[in-house]
């Protein structure tokens, strides 16, 4: 089959592998019919991020057919049209039962990385590195789901791909960014980064109840998008960020604030600056400007939602600040599984429109150039889509 | 030479070492540049397959002694908390095969042996306060500190306890993995598994394992 793979820094191609084969009972194979290439993708593509090895597949986005079974699958048959999460999930654990599914403890067969890095060994991820499993990921033409009973999710067989296609990852993790916030009726809320999770925050925010939304990149089309579902966008290269929204909340601070940029923060101030250097020369591959930001603007008490990813440390974080302030944080990897169905319903009940966030199809072999223009934010490139 | 980094930190020190010389052969940086990477690479790879530091020693500090529990992830490897009820788990491994094979009853319900790599170990089963989950450890009885491959796969006992079978990627696709990515590949496993099963132990995990064994006793002894 065909497939996308890691090459080297800043390189991906596609290459003639074997397909995948069943290897437990509870695995399926799944025809891909459509795959997208997500933000956390571009962590990889850099090389930001540990254990990634020439050749691995990406992708963690994606949806398809059913064409083979396990012995013990018993949910799904050949010719379901499935949404897979991106999160590998065993249904069956102390924490799977408990709605935590991106904590799962038995889907990383590599449990001893992860052991390393963060005291306890999370869940794998579909295509992220072999700390985060080392499964082969979904931007190919087939894929190998385990726990085939647990993860995907059957869609109506007529529904368009791109109306689903984004429960695999970024609607569920906007909509737990705006859950984690305990939004109150009428509440204020604000988000760092206008890509494809920000604009499913923001979206995810009013649903449950926000009154004003605040947007804040520096894209002016990503800002545009966002102020189409009702967000009030600031420029950061125009604006400054914490002015304005001590300004539009009366120097109170949003209720929560939202940090949907993670590891690739960009800004023009001097722990930007450190952070960048620090990054070009791989000695710290997080830069926080966005998470600051987001600690100094939020109201006293309030809650700081972390849907961007970040994998290691961070120094010049303004701990003792929200030490002082009260504040609360929420983040971690998005417990997929558990929204994919609710959300579903609100998108056949017509509340939203995920496909809104696209910008781009392309096919599978146009991919690498995919990759190079969602990194460089060229063309206006807001979420690409390739279909199968 | 003597030892002188945790094991926490050769890891570590592997992980960077490797990706730094992955990321010297593979960019497209200056030759400046990729000079510099590259010799950290070899230091820090160097730092962690042999477990000695210059810096370290000029600095007289021995982290390699002071390996304490969190350091040393195979301390953590050789329990598990099991999302099934005592009962469950003492009926699977009276009529189950585990990864390392079967077990056999010791003193009772809640007491395994089992021969693993020539030794034997005892299994103890606790229940959690929870009432639903169960605590199982692995302990020996010999002096030797030195911790088996094998024994590691504790998380695999779990793993077919609670799904009934164990998470692999065996065999799956991928591409090309060039010299770098087939080295990490044929050997990253070993390497990591060597470096966590030939930790030594510290004194205070040994008195630590006595006064559990000891606590068995007792119980066995209140059992009988």
């Amino acid at each position: 089959m065909k497939a996308l793979t890691w090459q080297g820094i800043d390189k991906v191609g596609i290459e003639q592998v074997a397909d995948p084969k069943i290897i437990n009972g509870s695995d399926a194979i799944i025809k891909v019919t459509s795959t997208a290439i997500c933000g956390s993708d571009l962590h990889l593509y850099g090389g930001r991020v540990p254990t990634l090895l020439k050749g691995d597949i990406l992708g963690h986005e994606f949806m398809g057919e059913v064409v083979e079974t396990g012995r013990n699958v018993k949910n799904l048959k050949v010719g379901d049209k499935v949404v897979v999460p991106f999160n590998i999930a065993c249904g069956h654990c102390y924490f799977c039962e408990k709605g935590m599914f991106s904590a799962c403890d038995n889907s990383n067969p590599n449990p001893s990385i992860p052991l390393m890095g963060t005291g306890q060994a999370v869940s794998a991820l579909f295509g992220y590195t072999h700390m985060c499993g080392g499964y082969a990921g979904g931007q190919a033409e087939f894929v190998r789901v385990p726990y085939a009973d647990i993860g995907p999710l059957k869609v109506p067989s007529g529904i368009d791909d791109e109306q689903v296609l984004f429960l695999s990852d970024i609607f569920p993790t906007g909509y737990m960014a705006a859950e984690n916030c305990e939004i109150e009726p009428g509440d204020t809320v604000a988000v760092w980064g206008a890509g494809p999770v920000g604009q499913f925050a923001a979206r995810s925010a009013f649903m449950l109840g926000a009154g004003r939304v605040f947007v804040i990149d520096r894209f002016p089309e990503r800002l545009e998008l966002a102020r189409q579902c009702g967000a009030e966008p600031i420029n950061y290269e125009l604006e400054d960020v914490y002015e304005t929204l001590q300004f539009e909340t009366g120097g109170t601070g949003p209720d929560s604030c939202i940090d949907a940029v993670g590891m690739e923060g960009h800004g023009h101030t001097i722990d930007a600056l450190m952070d960048d250097v620090k990054a070009a020369f791989r000695i710290q591959p997080d830069r926080a400007h966005a998470l600051r930001q987001a600690i100094r603007c939020v109201r006293k008490a309030g809650i700081v939602s972390v849907p961007g990813v970040y994998i290691g440390l961070i120094d010049k974080l303004n701990f003792g600040m929200a030490f002082n302030k009260g504040i609360k944080f929420k983040m971690g990897q998005t417990h997929t599984h558990k929204y994919m169905k609710p959300l579903l319903d609100r998108i056949m009940n017509g509340e939203i429109d995920p496909s809104v966030v696209i910008s781009h199809r392309l096919k599978l072999d146009d991919a690498p150039a995919g990759y190079k223009m969602f990194q460089e934010k060229s063309h206006e490139c807001t979420k690409i889509v390739m279909h199968i | 030479m003597e030892k002188n980094v945790a094991t926490f930190e050769r890891i570590a020190s592997v992980l960077v070492g490797g990706l730094a010389l992955q990321q010297t052969l593979m960019s497209n940086r200056p030759t400046s540049v990729k000079s510099v990477t590259g010799a950290a690479g070899l230091a820090f790879l160097w730092r962690g397959v042999t477990g000695s530091c210059p810096i370290y020693r000029s600095l007289n500090i021995n982290t390699h002694k002071a390996n304490g529990i969190s350091m040393t992830p195979n301390l953590l490897e050789r329990s598990a908390l099991i999302n099934l009820p005592p009962e469950e788990v003492a009926s699977f491994l009276q009529t189950k095969k585990t990864p390392w094979g079967r077990f056999s009853l010791a003193i009772d319900e809640y007491h395994y042996k089992i021969d693993i790599d020539g030794r034997t170990w005892m299994l103890e089963l606790s229940g959690h306060s929870d009432g639903n989950r169960t605590l199982i450890k692995l302990t020996w009885n010999e002096q030797d500190s030195l911790v088996p491959e094998r024994v590691l796969e504790i998380r695999k006992l779990k793993s077919l306890m609670e799904t009934g079978e164990i998470a692999s990627i065996e065999g799956q696709p991928h591409g090309d993995r060039g010299p770098i990515g087939s080295f990490f590949e044929t050997f990253g496993d070993k390497l990591l598994h060597s470096l966590q099963s030939r930790t030594a132990l510290p004194d205070s995990k040994k008195d630590n394992e006595t006064m559990i064994s000891h606590e068995s006793e007792m119980r066995r002894e209140a059992h009988a």
